[in-house]
């Protein structure tokens, strides 16, 4: 081998050791991205849901202090944000008017928070009645089909049973489009047994 | 007197000449390859404090981007969900798993999970969710495909020039409002039709100036 040759030969051996320890586009790390001109991408501010070694539980994000409300946070109408009339009683209907519109939002939320465990028809056969074999309430029973309409909006908020309430991700104009929503499958249900042939099988 | 040049410099001119076009070609080359986000960002896959799967649970279970993110819609950020909504499944589903010892130490004590940020924005750009998503911009547009992935990887460069790709032609990449969290969604085949509906229902103009995303 002459010294040529040799010379070659190590030249590419450097390439593809270079080629092989290194790595194309696209290729995946669990190391953060480093960025060659570091600029001012991370500044010393606070994100949202960003970690803070400042304050006691590590995040960054404050709770409001008790006994304040923010601006738009005042909850006067007392039926639209509890379901409960001055009475303290559930509300009987919707205490706003159900257009196709307000069906609709309750249909895509519904779809949303909902479904994975009432399932599509509200039947309560979702994915933790399938995968944990736990039993999920249908709203096809006689029990939920006497609920006021504020006594849903209730469940949705605080929850029921092994139900947490869902009032965090679900804002109370989108609770009572569900409730509208329920309803109308119930509505259908009813309707359907109604006109189906009375055959038992 | 001897000459000052051996022989061999007689090579010098083709060496530089070489030397001289294929070392800067290389330098560029390298810096366009290696110094891009597509390579310094594009895969980033950080290690998360629980294997959480989008594949199982977006993907298999078919839940909706917005069950857990759910201030996509509402704010500029796109929340991680609170351990609550973890555990509103995961009380009675696997309560006793193992990789789930820090989901409910969290639920329990009330201090956050630290789950680590996988899409970084510069500090100084500041993305708002809600009006990309309102304006019909998928989620699988800028994350990938998250319904296939065991673990999130970045599948896009967020960079400036990719955002402006975007901003300066939108229309190819928008879609009905209805199905922005849709993983499958393609575009039917009469691509303009539905273009000239969404530029009547609801019309964009994404700003290409400095101001539009840097305050």
């Amino acid at each position: 081998m002459t010294a040529r040759t040799r010379r070659v030969l190590g030249a590419l051996a450097l390439t593809s050791v270079v080629a092989l320890a290194g790595c194309a586009r696209g290729c995946t790390s669990s190391r953060p991205p480093i960025h060659i001109n570091p600029s001012m991408d991370d500044q010393p501010k606070v994100r949202a849901q960003a970690a803070s070694r400042f304050f006691y539980n590590g995040a960054s994000m404050r709770e409001p202090v008790p006994g304040t409300v923010p601006i738009g946070g005042l909850r006067e109408d007392e039926p639209f944000f509890t379901g409960k009339g001055a009475d303290g009683q559930f509300v009987a209907t919707i205490p706003h008017p159900v257009d196709d519109a307000l069906v609709e939002r309750g249909r895509q939320r519904y779809g949303i928070y909902c479904q994975p465990c009432h399932d599509a028809r509200g039947d309560g056969r979702g994915i933790l009645f399938q995968r944990g074999n736990v039993p999920t309430a249908t709203f096809h029973q006689e029990k939920i089909l006497k609920y006021p309409d504020g006594q849903i909006f209730d469940v949705i908020t605080n929850g029921q049973g092994l139900m947490p309430g869902y009032r965090w991700p679900i804002p109370p104009a989108d609770r009572w489009a569900i409730v509208a929503y329920v309803r109308e499958l119930q509505r259908e249900r009813q309707a359907r047994a109604a006109s189906a042939p009375a055959t038992t099988p | 007197m001897g000459q000052i040049f051996p022989p061999s410099w007689n090579r010098l001119p083709i060496v530089a000449a070489i030397a001289g076009t294929l070392g800067p070609t290389l330098a560029i080359a390298g810096v366009w390859y290696y110094f891009s986000p597509w390579y310094t960002d594009v895969g980033y896959r950080p290690v998360q404090p629980v294997p959480y799967s989008h594949r199982l649970h977006v993907g298999e279970l078919g839940l909706d981007c917005r069950y857990c993110h759910a201030s996509v819609e509402i704010s500029n950020v796109a929340n991680v969900p609170p351990t609550q909504t973890c555990m509103n499944c995961h009380q009675t589903v696997k309560r006793d798993s193992a990789l789930l010892a820090p989901i409910r130490d969290s639920a329990q004590s009330g201090r956050p999970m630290h789950w680590i940020r996988v899409h970084n924005l510069p500090d100084y750009a500041y993305f708002t969710h809600r009006v990309h998503v309102t304006a019909g911009i998928g989620c699988v547009t800028c994350h990938g495909r998250i319904d296939e992935m065991e673990i999130v990887t970045q599948m896009t460069p967020l960079s400036m020039s990719w955002c402006l790709d975007c901003h300066r032609n939108p229309a190819p990449y928008r879609r009905p409002v209805s199905e922005i969290t849709n993983m499958r969604w393609t575009p039917p085949r009469d691509i303009q039709a539905l273009t000239a509906l969404l530029d009547r229902e609801r019309p964009v103009n994404p700003p290409t100036d400095c101001s539009g995303c840097h305050r």
